[in-house]
């Protein structure tokens, strides 16, 4: 049986302070976050304030980046053309507001 | 073991090692091998006279046991018994097709499974008696299991030897409903009847009444089929024992027939009214057994799917159309309705629900002519999905119906849904309680 992926419930905490990345292999390979309470995040389920949302798409391509805060640190999150229905929402958003965001995890090295 | 019953044994290994040991001897290695090794006795006499350079081949004639004596994982039993059945059965195995036979076999101490998994040349019939030598036994499900393997030798013997042999049952397991899973073999359970219903069937060119309702104790519900009238009623409390598990779609059924036993319990036992609200389950415990039959779940939905909101089924077949066609009856005049596919995680694991359109009414506080006239008005049937999106994602949602599970995981076809009401205060204030506990 395909198991679907689990929406783990994360702190930004934890999230950020993961050290690990485990790729797989494939011809899909599934990308994983793994977190220092052991968490092995594909999806995952965040909850906190938009505090800035930045449009960073170009022209017929929307993109929007957006800062979500909760009590222990900051998610950066991102959706454009292929996250049709959070594009969308985040256009219609005025922080701060409240938000819960369901996605895909994806480390950054900046 | 007392000595008189290591007489017979002794004398074996005797005539199998001539003169290399004398009596005394081999009762001492015996006693050994058997009281400190705890080894079995046949294994105990083949390693005495392995290592006493005798010839192991003489020994297995002497020593036929009953097969109630046989334990689990022996790498060698012989035995007299009868075949009470046969079966066939094709089996990949590491990649090749090949035939396997199985079946029960039995004397007059007790019945075993068997399986040979090699058939060529195995000419085994039902009621045959047989000996068989060198073949190995495993456990199954708590059970001695027979196997033949490629050092087996079967020797038919006279049918008369052994009598009539039922083929006896190990005892049920006995287990709470919440426990039920396939391939339990038999069980035993307890619960209260929420719902029975009778019908008529027609089993190999008979008529015959069958029995079906759900049956529920704490730990869960499971739907079960009676082949036989135990005057069953609706709401009273039943053991039932000897019953089968059989799974259907995922999801354990119970059945039972004139084999079983069934009988009233009179004692303390939660009433309908509380085995029907039947706690919350998480997603991953159902994932676990592979569905459930009217469970109760909770979580957030994370995904509105595609195909939800307002559709056009076909007259014929009520199949939702694909741009005005059914993928059987072709280009035809539609009908309107609702529904809500999603998909539903609490944490633990996920569910795609699939909610009609008397749920999605209640859930979107709208009707289907009120979804029909705000998509005439768009000039587009998209409104209505993009209403339910914005309606439901991410906000919690509490189901109940039956889950079962296929090559796409589970999925739930709703009987019951609201909006999941939280108590965060409490919650967290229980959390925290737990959480200390465990510090």
């Amino acid at each position: 049986m395909n198991q679907r992926e689990v929406a783990w419930r994360v702190f930004a905490e934890e999230y950020n302070s993961s050290p690990l990345e485990h790729t797989g292999e494939g011809e899909k390979p599934v990308s994983y976050i793994i977190t220092p309470l052991g968490a092995k995040i594909n999806r995952m389920l965040i909850v906190g304030v938009v505090t800035d949302i930045e449009e960073i798409g170009e022209e017929g391509k929307p993109r929007y980046r957006a800062r979500i805060t909760d009590p222990t640190g900051t998610f950066y999150i991102s959706a454009g053309e292929y996250q049709p229905s959070a594009a969308l929402a985040l256009s219609k958003m005025a922080p701060p507001a409240f938000a819960a965001v369901v996605g895909k995890s994806r480390a950054s090295n900046t | 073991m007392e000595l008189e019953n290591l007489a017979p044994h002794v004398q074996e290994i005797a005539r199998a090692l001539g003169d290399k040991l004398s009596e005394e001897q081999i009762i001492e290695e015996l006693r050994k091998c058997v009281d400190e090794y705890r080894l079995s006795i046949p294994m105990a006499k083949r390693t005495i006279v392995k290592r006493h350079g005798g010839d192991v081949s003489a020994l297995s004639s002497g020593y036929l046991r009953k097969l109630a004596e046989i334990r689990p994982n022996e790498p060698v039993v012989d035995f007299v018994a009868k075949i009470l059945s046969t079966n066939t059965k094709e089996i990949t195995a590491k990649g090749e097709k090949k035939t396997i036979m199985f079946g029960f076999l039995g004397d007059e101490t007790t019945s075993l499974p068997w399986t040979a998994w090699d058939t060529e040349g195995l000419d085994l019939q039902k009621g045959d008696v047989v000996s068989v030598r060198g073949a190995y036994s495993r456990e199954y499900q708590g059970r001695v299991q027979i196997n033949f393997g490629n050092r087996v030798s079967i020797k038919k013997e006279d049918p008369s030897t052994i009598g009539e042999v039922q083929i006896a049952q190990s005892p049920p397991k006995v287990v709470t409903i919440g426990e039920i899973r396939e391939g339990m073999g038999y069980v035993e359970v307890k619960g209260r009847l929420l719902s029975l219903d009778s019908r008529e069937v027609t089993v190999q060119g008979q008529a015959k009444t069958i029995f079906s309702g759900v049956v529920a104790d704490e730990t869960g519900k499971v739907q079960f089929t009676a082949w036989s009238d135990f005057k069953l009623k609706q709401g009273e409390v039943v053991r039932i024992s000897k019953a089968t598990v059989k799974s259907w779609r995922g999801i354990p059924q119970l059945n039972f027939d004139e084999r079983a036993e069934l009988t009233k319990v009179k004692e303390k036992f939660p009433s309908v009214e509380e085995l029907q609200k039947s706690g919350r389950r998480m997603i991953s415990e159902v994932a676990g057994k592979g569905g459930a039959s009217d469970a109760m779940l909770e979580g957030i939905v994370i995904e509105v799917r595609d195909g939800s909101g307002l559709i056009m089924r076909c007259p014929e077949c009520k199949r939702a159309l694909q741009k005005g066609t059914c993928k059987v009856h072709g280009r035809v005049e539609g009908y309107p309705d609702l529904r809500v596919k999603a998909i539903l995680d609490d944490g633990t694991g996920a569910v795609g629900v699939v909610m009609g359109r008397e749920l999605t009414e209640k859930l979107m506080d709208t009707t289907l002519d009120e979804c029909m006239g705000k998509a005439k008005e768009a000039m587009n049937f998209d409104v209505v999905k993009d209403m339910i999106e914005e309606r439901l994602t991410l906000k919690g949602l509490s189901v109940m119906g039956n889950v079962t599970s296929d090559a796409y995981g589970l999925s739930m076809i709703v009987k019951e849904a609201e909006p999941a009401k939280r108590e965060v205060k409490p919650e967290a204030e229980k959390l925290l309680v737990e959480l200390e506990a465990i510090e």
